[in-house]
């Protein structure tokens, strides 16, 4: 007899046990698995975050090393609103109240990202804000 | 081959869904399964509470392990990991034995369960299956790896292909290591079952 008759002479009927089947899936249905929402690596959010805070590393270290000098940090400031304002795809949305001082607020629109920034009378970015489509 | 090949989108896509939390897709998953898994760890242990414990532990490990789950080896990739964990779980029960416990703590679960006469009577048809029990006494001898491979081979009546992806192995050294698995299956047995096997 070769070893796969001895396979086929042993007994293959499948077995069946229908109620702890029935318990088994209960427990598991009711497991926390599905209760936690699943949780998403938003690469164009990270991006576009990531990029953003870049920038504003940028500009506080230049005002930094300007030795905090007023004069100068409303010119690297008007600079800094220059360079953002005149972007192709930034547009003003208007004015808005921010921590009770006005500001002018701009909107940039990058693929499915808008960052909306808040800039005070003297062109200080004192707000920033990123939705993701 | 394990299953029909026009599964495979419905299995792809209620794998999905599971991921995504879907109850429903993940109980149309587990009825898909729990009877293959089941009779498979069966045969592995040939021991009733066990096989149920080792089966509800597989499939809350699946669970517990799902969105780490991707659909990269074609179309055995869902039975094939699923079978891994089972396996897994069979090579946990044979280091532990009377040590390997259930994992799923919860008193519903405990309490009930199928009645003694089912229980007694799979165990009955064991005790009079010579067959399976020479077999099974005698691929308990040989290395982990091998006992897997006879079982997915003739019990479950898996490809090379579908072996080599529940074992983690290229399909060549599937093919290798069944041949040498027969090889010293067949050594056992005529040591130690020749006078049972001349008589049938």
């Amino acid at each position: 007899m070769t070893i796969e008759e001895l396979f086929q002479k042993a007994n293959k009927d499948r077995i069946e046990l229908k109620g702890h089947q029935k318990k088994l899936k209960a427990v598991l249905l009711k497991n926390e698995y599905f209760d936690v929402e699943k949780e998403y690596w938003d690469w164009k959010l990270t991006f576009s975050s990531l990029s953003f805070s870049a920038l504003l590393i940028i500009f506080s270290v230049s005002i930094i090393s300007s030795g905090g000098n007023t004069n100068q940090v409303t010119l690297e400031s008007n600079d800094f609103y220059k360079t953002i304002e005149s972007s192709p795809n930034v547009s003003g949305m208007g004015e808005e109240t921010f921590n009770g001082e006005k500001t002018n607020v701009l909107q940039m629109v990058e693929g499915g990202t808008t960052t909306k920034m808040y800039f005070n009378n003297r062109n200080v970015l004192v707000h920033s804000e990123v939705y993701n489509k | 081959m394990y299953y029909n090949r026009c599964m495979d989108t419905d299995v792809k896509e209620l794998v999905e869904r599971a991921q995504n939390k879907d109850r429903d897709a993940f109980g149309s998953l587990f009825d898909l399964y729990y009877d293959k898994v089941l009779n498979y760890v069966f045969r592995r242990v040939l021991n009733t509470e066990y096989a149920k414990d080792i089966t509800s532990n597989a499939f809350l490990k699946a669970l517990k392990n799902l969105d780490q789950f991707e659909w990269r080896n074609g179309p055995f990739s869902f039975s094939g990991w699923i079978f891994k964990i089972a396996t897994n779980e069979v090579n946990q029960y044979f280091r532990k034995q009377n040590r390997y416990k259930l994992t799923i703590d919860d008193p519903d679960f405990k309490e009930l369960g199928d009645n003694n006469k089912v229980v007694e009577e799979i165990e009955k048809k064991i005790d009079n299956d010579k067959h399976l029990l020479i077999l099974n006494k005698a691929i308990k001898q040989l290395k982990p790896i091998y006992q897997d491979i006879l079982h997915l081979k003739y019990f479950e009546e898996m490809s090379y292909e579908e072996i080599s992806q529940v074992l983690n192995k290229n399909e060549s050294t599937i093919r290798v290591y069944s041949k040498r698995a027969k090889e010293e299956l067949r050594i056992i047995l005529e040591k130690d079952a020749s006078e049972f096997l001349v008589n049938i």
